[in-house]
């Protein structure tokens, strides 16, 4: 089978702005991979390359073994997009929403209805069938908008932050739904600004930063090759100057704690104990994508 | 299944259709009420109020009496209305703030399909609206000939050369920013003065030189023209008729030649 996504050396430019920078990308068929990074990173510009409505600027693209310059619509006949802003058709119901779309991809009308009641029960929205979109709460809107990208049975989806903006709960109910996706073998591209929904929905991941690609793998590989196993936080008052330097693998310094990255956190902590430097409060956990993000860029991932 | 048998590129135009087609009929009712309300109050008040006091003078319109020039004008003009009405907020919605056609830009549909739909289906929103105006004109008996039956399409041609230029203005300012600053402008200096130029009130030769050499220049007034002629049963004379609509289908062209470029820069950046 064709991989789902192939770029090489794709770039965009805006003007003199280059908003993505030569990435490369390879998303297998079948796989969730996920491309994490900060507000302005290039995400949401490379998705629209690969949804094909937005031309590259330079590099290779191929998506679903096809040219998007070229084949567009075959392209798209196969995919499912989920934008970052959700346009739905706020002059149609939540059903006709899903009905409507379907017909662009030539369902015809007695396949849209019966799609439409799978994808409104797939998406928990049954009992809203008929209600006008402005009357959905934020996370219904996201969910029908997901719902309606799956009318076509796509081979590959694109979620643009599917759970920006969700309480807890809807997010956890978004997840378990592309998760069941992913069980019936369509390949996911997502993005996201959470380290926990990049861990929990994708086999392998990108971390972009200022327009390019600075690590890949695995959520597990990157932990392991750029932060410990543990992080122990530490906070001391405000008015104290306390040497940690030379604790644990690497420390990192923020404006209100300090992390202090170890293969063990309670050891490290019993030795800032036992050596006169008890922190005010601390607190040992395990080392994840934030902590990757922070290493290898300096920053964080979501202020 | 016909979907089967069309070509995929049109059969996608055809669900474009129907997708508008399935928003707009959710306003049938008032369209339908403000579609004959519209025209009636223009006949009463400046057909016949208007009319009384030009028929009393010796005004050489061609016509028997003043409602028959101005009604079928009106009825060509209001084209021209209705559809830089649908060009501005109403597609720089559809384009932007409702987003709409960001999705269906995400279907098989092609932006350049979409543009032509678009222009195509304000044409058909014409149609409608320019019926009633016929309706209204046949009740006050204004209608001289079966070709006025035909009247609505040349009505939407005449739309069509507006909307197709100004949706593609709108593609063009929503791509550079809020556009919506402008649309207010573009409607007062630009339309509605067009409309009192359109010879829907009074023949263009009424006018100063300058200005009726700009209403020869732009679409409506052709569209009056043709309307009018063909509601009438005037002798049209088919070498100036053929004139008429050769400025219309200019203007959609150049419209459709330029207005998916301008969608393109909103919907494929
Ligand atoms: N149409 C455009 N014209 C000019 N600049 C643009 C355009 N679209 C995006 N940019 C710029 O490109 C950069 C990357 O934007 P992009 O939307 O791809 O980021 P992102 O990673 O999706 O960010 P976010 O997490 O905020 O959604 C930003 O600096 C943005 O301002
Ligand atoms: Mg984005």
């Amino acid at each position: 089978m064709e991989r789902a996504v192939h770029a090489a050396g794709l770039t965009k430019r805006f003007g003199d702005f280059t908003a993505v920078d030569g990435i490369d990308l390879a998303v297998e068929s079948g796989e969730s991979f996920a491309m994490l990074g900060p507000n302005g990173a290039g995400k949401s510009s490379t998705m629209r390359m690969i949804s094909t409505v937005s031309p590259a600027t330079s590099g290779e693209l191929r998506v679903l073994g096809k040219v998007p310059d070229t084949d567009g619509p075959a392209i798209r006949s196969r995919m499912g997009v989920v934008a970052q802003e959700d346009n739905l058709d706020d002059a149609l119901t939540v059903r006709e929403n899903i009905m409507i779309y379907g017909r662009y991809f030539g369902l015809s009308w007695s396949d849209a209805r019966r799609k439409a009641l799978e994808l409104l029960d797939f998406a928990q929205l049954t009992d809203r069938a008929d209600a006008q979109v402005n009357s959905l709460s934020g996370g219904m809107k996201r969910r029908l908008s997901i719902a309606r990208a799956l009318v076509n049975d796509p081979d590959l989806v694109l979620l643009d932050e599917p759970t920006t903006g969700l309480d807890p709960q809807a997010r956890h109910l978004l997840w378990e739904r592309l998760y069941q996706l992913k069980e019936r073998g369509v390949t996911l591209l997502l993005t996201t600004h959470y380290m926990d929904e990049a861990e929990q929905l994708s086999d392998r991941l990108v971390v972009m930063d200022n327009a390019r690609i600075v690590a890949e793998g695995s959520p597990s590989t990157l932990i392991a090759e750029h932060v410990s196993k543990e992080v122990l936080e530490v906070r001391y008052p405000a008015d104290a100057t306390v040497d940690l330097e030379s604790l644990g693998h690497r420390i990192e310094p923020l404006a209100d704690r300090t992390l202090v990255y170890t293969d063990s956190g309670e050891a490290t902590l019993a030795e800032l104990v036992n050596s006169g430097r008890t922190p005010s409060s601390s607190l040992v956990r395990r080392a994840g994508l934030e902590d990757v993000f922070l290493a290898l860029t300096g920053r964080r991932l979501v202020e | 299944m016909t979907a089967t048998t069309m070509a995929p590129g049109f059969r996608v135009l055809i669900n474009f259709w129907e997708h508008q087609f399935i928003r707009f009929r959710k306003t049938f009712r008032s369209t339908i009420t403000a579609g004959l309300v519209g025209p009636l109050m223009y006949l009463l008040g400046i057909g016949i109020g208007l009319g009384s006091q030009v028929d009393a003078g010796a005004a050489d319109l061609g016509t028997d009496s003043y409602v028959d020039f101005v009604g079928p004008g009106l009825m060509a003009a209001s084209a021209m209305q209705l559809a830089a009405s649908e060009s501005l907020w109403q597609t720089a919605g559809l384009l932007r703030w409702r987003g709409v056609y960001v999705s269906v830009a995400h279907s098989p549909l092609a932006i350049g399909q979409l543009f032509v739909g678009h222009v195509f289906w304000i044409g058909f929103r014409v149609v409608v609206s320019t019926t009633m105006y016929l309706l209204i004109l046949a009740l006050f008996g204004i209608v001289g000939s079966p070709l006025a039956l035909l009247s609505p399409l040349v009505a939407a041609l005449t739309g069509m050369a507006f909307a197709a230029p100004i949706s593609a203005y709108t593609g063009w300012a929503i791509s550079r920013g809020p556009g919506d600053q402008s649309f207010p402008m573009i409607l007062r200096l630009g339309i509605i003065p067009l409309f009192l130029f359109s010879g829907a009130f009074y023949p263009i030769d009424q006018l100063p030189a300058a200005l009726e050499w700009l209403a020869r220049v732009l679409p409506v007034w052709h569209g009056v023209e043709l309307v009018r002629g063909m509601v009438l049963g005037q002798d049209l004379d088919l070498g100036s008729a053929a004139g008429h609509l050769a400025v219309l289908v200019g203007y959609i062209a150049a419209g459709l030649a330029i207005g998916r470029h301008t969608f393109t820069k909103v919907l494929g950046t």
